[in-house]
């Protein structure tokens, strides 16, 4: 049973820096993952501007029919966007793995940009191990 | 639990707008309560293709940036920030309901229909006096306080909270 | 007959909100869905009336809804010719204005008529266009 479905990682200027699908269910291609990233970034800006209480950080938690979407945004604002299947257990717990696994492979890779598009065989490895580890 | 405001749409615009607490005031946010308004239902138009484009049960799902038709697809049902909750409903027939609540709220679908079939059909959309799409509300001050009623009773509207 | 209309249209505009809430349908699939909701569902809620669908053209943009009662004619005192027209007219006119609200442009014309002769009562939809949503302000962001 698959219900992690894919993780988008998005820099703090709302570019897509990493997309990944975990099952080969329904899978966004590139371009609409792209402008879903950059439509994301101003949703988040806009919904802390509505907000009818100061101190609004931004969506952490996205609810629709077919799936759940988790936000983690980091104090750098770099954000992982996690789509799950609703009512997914121990979705923040995994957020937090796949952030130690991006600070571990994406940020402390001498070859990485901050900001730029992640290409990092090693982080694309653990993080299959984290999402597995969690499936089961 | 607390619940701040409420917005009510047709399809051309907001026909009703109510707070019962609301910290950070609209000139913080949007400016103008006409502005506030706007960009709610921007937001939530926004969410909803969002959401529809996003469908991973999508078999004939809309690619983004395609007109919008409502009831295609997965449907957008609430965010939460980290101090706020987003409850959403929208009908086939262009009726949108958005009611804010603080974050610590399970899942208002129930309260929303009940608000749609009890209160906007039963008192707006049979009334004699609404003449349909892009009228306001007959009645608000009427509407308003069958709000508060109806979201009292189902434990929405805290007894701390006035009406 | 112009005045029935207009009154059947103001009615169908109102009656879908009333349909969507007591029935919790929130899909607008096809046009083909639709209607076997109105012949199923919506006849039932309604007019208590069984109502069925037949003759689709190929692409699926027109049918027939056929029906041999018909509640309304039970309480009225009109001469029958008359009122039958009337009242079938009326649900022309009503099932026009809901299916608007829900995006979908229809012609609905009544092509039998018990009343004058014809084994059941007949009204011919067609679909003439499905609309889009249309961000209402001018300005978007």
């Amino acid at each position: 049973m698959v219900s992690i479905y894919t993780l988008y990682v998005v820099n703090k200027s709302g570019g897509l820096i990493y997309s990944r699908d975990f099952t080969s269910v329904a899978k966004v291609d590139l371009n609409d993952a792209l402008r879903l990233a950059s439509i994301w970034h101003s949703m988040h800006a806009i919904s802390s501007q509505l907000s009818p209480v100061p101190g609004c950080t931004g969506v952490e938690l996205l609810e629709a029919d077919t799936f759940t979407l988790h936000c983690f945004q980091t104090l750098t604002g770099t954000k992982f966007l996690l789509v799950v299947e609703p009512n997914t257990p121990y979705v923040p717990a995994l957020l937090q793995r796949i952030y130690e696994v991006y600070s571990d492979y994406v940020l402390k890779n001498p070859f990485y940009e901050v900001e730029q598009v992640i290409k990092c065989e090693l982080f694309d490895e653990h993080l299959e191990l984290a999402v597995r580890r969690h499936n089961v | 639990m607390l619940c701040y405001n409420i917005y009510f749409y047709d399809r051309t615009g907001c026909i009703f707008y109510h707070e019962w607490l609301r910290p950070k005031p609209v000139k913080q946010g949007a400016g103008t309560l006409e502005d506030d308004q706007k960009q709610m239902f921007g937001l939530c138009w926004t969410l909803s293709n969002f959401c529809a484009a996003l469908d991973p049960k999508g078999t004939d799902k809309p690619q983004l940036g395609a007109p919008r038709r409502i009831g295609q697809g997965c449907q957008f049902r609430s965010f939460t920030a980290n101090n706020y909750k987003l409850h959403f409903l929208e009908t086939p027939s262009g009726y949108k309901v958005v009611l804010n609540t603080s974050q610590d709220v399970g899942s208002l679908q129930e309260t929303l229909a009940a608000v749609y079939d009890e209160l906007l059909v039963a008192r707006c959309i049979r009334s004699p006096l609404y003449k349909g799409p892009g009228q306001p509300i007959p009645n608000p001050e009427g509407f308003r306080g069958a709000l508060s009623q109806l979201l009292r009773m189902r434990g929405v509207l805290p007894a701390s909270q006035s009406a | 007959m112009h005045k029935t209309l207009c009154r059947g249209y103001n009615i169908g505009i109102r009656l879908i909100d009333e349909f969507l809430a007591k029935s919790k349908v929130s899909r607008c699939g096809s046009f083909r869905e639709t209607v076997d909701i109105i012949a199923k569902q919506a006849f039932l809620m309604f007019l208590n009336m069984q109502c069925t669908v037949s003759k689709w053209t190929q692409d699926g943009s027109e049918c027939s809804l056929i029906f041999t009662d018909n509640p309304l004619t039970e309480f009225v005192e009109l001469p029958s010719e008359f009122q039958e027209l009337q009242y079938c007219n009326i649900l022309c006119g009503v099932i026009r204005g809901a299916l608007e609200m829900i995006n979908m442009d229809v012609d609905v014309r009544i092509v039998g008529d018990m009343l004058k002769g014809d084994e059941v009562h007949e009204m011919r939809l067609r679909l003439k266009e499905q609309k889009n949503e249309d961000f209402p302000y001018k300005d978007d962001e």
